[in-house]
């Protein structure tokens, strides 16, 4: 029997996020968002996202070998060409910054993975698979963190306060191995009383390209697009439990102390995430209950 | 070395997105520039220390994400702050009419003492100025700010700013901790000018 290769990340990436459907569905799309991104008309109504997309590319993942070698000029104009598209497409959400970094890891990966492809006809055909996939990301999996109100982030962040402050009804399986740590971790958070809103914007916003290691966040990636929004509140709590040891030498009400080391935690071995984000398996219906209660709050404060 | 009292102090950078908020931070906590530097996204939290004469002004720095979309999520980071570094790009004029509205907002709904410096950063591209200093200057006076054209590039004035801030900031309102020896968590700033002693 011939062997099978095993696929690329980047092409797994897009058949499970649903941008490679999204790429069938809409072939030809791509370069008529880019020819639509360069019409005047077009650039004086989205003159603003556009600047700003032009000003954060090389400022996109700026330490990577990918973004300051040989490659660079051209992993920058691949870029500014994917978010000047998408600002086109969906310019009902705008740009937001953070969507940089998370085109930018699409890139990466995949250059981490086949190098950067060399000629005119693979560049294109990588590149408007990457622009779908990102499209799928930001919309399937990520709609409504990068509005003008981010509320879908805020809300988050108050789901997090509430699985901190009772990780006990929150958590599926209390017979984990690193259940205990997952729980004093949320502890410690609740106790310093932290807010999540000064670490879920880095952690969501960029889906942890600035916090974690490329090569840790794209194995983070392929937990998150495989299993949906959800694995984005687990993965988060695993990164914090795995932070453990450096978040009790803080001062027990140190929040700042504890939110500059879940910014940039100590590395950990792909092993340590699997094992931590098992234990970190939230009950759906315990966030359905905090979901609901959260929702009764903001009635209440629209009556007030 | 004689270590006076110690006084801890929140300050919080604001500005437009690119005005080189996290370039000024950069420069006074590890004496480091980036040609590039990633964009803040939220917030990031680092301390540094001045001393002066005979205390030690230890700053908690809340740097913040300067897209217009992150707004809303500012009060929180200038909420408590007994300082805060207004940031604007001397090479654009819309970042100053920004600035000018963070200034607003603080002197609205920030602490009622906070201290406030204006920093009109980039001033190594002077080819580039469309900011007049005397008019920013004026504007600073006129409404009881601190003012210092500055360079995280070139480190120039970013040390200043913070010592300024540092010896405007009472040191009779906030909470002190007993003289002890000072350690110093933070690798020290290596531009010219050195903030501690």
């Amino acid at each position: 029997m011939a062997r099978v290769a095993p696929q690329p990340r980047y092409m797994r990436w897009a058949e499970v996020s649903g941008g490679a459907k999204l790429r069938t569905l809409n072939r030809g799309v791509y370069s008529a968002l880019l020819v639509l991104a360069d019409n005047a008309i077009i650039t004086s109504r989205l003159g603003t996202a556009l600047a700003q997309v032009d000003l954060d590319v090389p400022r996109s993942l700026p330490d990577e070998p990918l973004f300051r070698g040989l490659d660079a000029p051209a992993a920058r104009e691949f870029l500014t060409r994917m978010l000047r598209a998408w600002v086109v497409l969906r310019f009902d959400v705008g740009y937001t910054q953070g969507i940089n970094s998370i085109a930018a890891m699409l890139l990466w990966a995949t250059w981490s993975e086949i190098g950067f492809p060399s000629s005119t006809k693979a560049r294109a055909k990588i590149e408007d698979i990457l622009f779908w996939t990102l499209v799928a990301l930001l919309t399937f999996h990520l709609e409504g963190y990068f509005t003008q109100t981010m509320d879908r982030m805020k809300d988050d962040a108050a789901l997090l306060a509430a699985i901190w402050a009772s990780p006990g009804r929150a958590l599926a399986d209390p017979g984990a191995l690193r259940h205990a740590d997952v729980v004093l971790t949320c502890g410690k958070l609740h106790a310093a009383e932290l807010d999540p809103l000064l670490v879920v914007p880095k952690w969501f916003l960029t889906l942890f390209t600035h916090v974690l290691p490329l090569e840790l966040a794209a194995h983070v990636w392929d937990g998150i697009i495989e299993h949906g929004v959800l694995r984005l509140l687990e993965s988060s709590l695993a990164i914090a439990s795995l932070s453990l040891p450096e978040l009790s030498q803080c001062e027990p009400s140190d929040a700042i102390a504890m939110a500059s080391i879940l910014h940039r935690p100590t590395p950990f071995t792909r092993e340590a995430f699997d094992a931590a984000v098992v234990a970190c398996a939230l009950r759906p219906d315990a966030l359905f209950e905090a979901e609901q209660a959260l929702i009764g709050e903001r009635a209440r404060s629209h009556l007030d | 070395m004689a270590a006076g009292k110690v006084f801890q102090f929140k300050l919080v950078l604001l500005g437009e997105a690119a005005v080189g908020k996290s370039s000024l931070v950069l420069r006074f906590v590890k004496g480091q520039f980036q040609e590039f530097q990633e964009s803040t996204i939220g917030a990031a939290f680092l301390t540094q220390s001045v001393c002066l004469d005979d205390v030690t002004v230890k700053f908690e720095i809340w740097d913040t994400a300067g897209q217009e979309r992150y707004n809303s999520l500012a009060p929180m980071y200038y909420r408590g702050a007994q300082a805060a570094i207004v940031v604007y790009d001397i090479t654009n004029a819309d970042t100053l009419a920004r600035a000018k509205a963070w200034v607003k907002e603080l002197q609205r709904q920030a602490s009622p003492n906070i201290v406030i410096a204006l920093a009109g950063n980039k001033c190594d591209l002077a080819s580039k100025r469309a900011v007049d200093d005397e008019e920013a200057a004026q504007y600073a006076e006129d409404n009881g700010l601190l003012f210092l054209e500055t360079s995280a590039k070139g480190a120039i004035n970013v040390n200043e700013i913070f010592i300024a801030i540092a010896k405007k900031l009472p040191k009779n309102t906030v909470e002190t901790r007993p003289a002890k020896p000072v350690v110093q968590i933070d690798e020290p700033s290596s531009s010219k000018k050195k903030g501690c002693c």
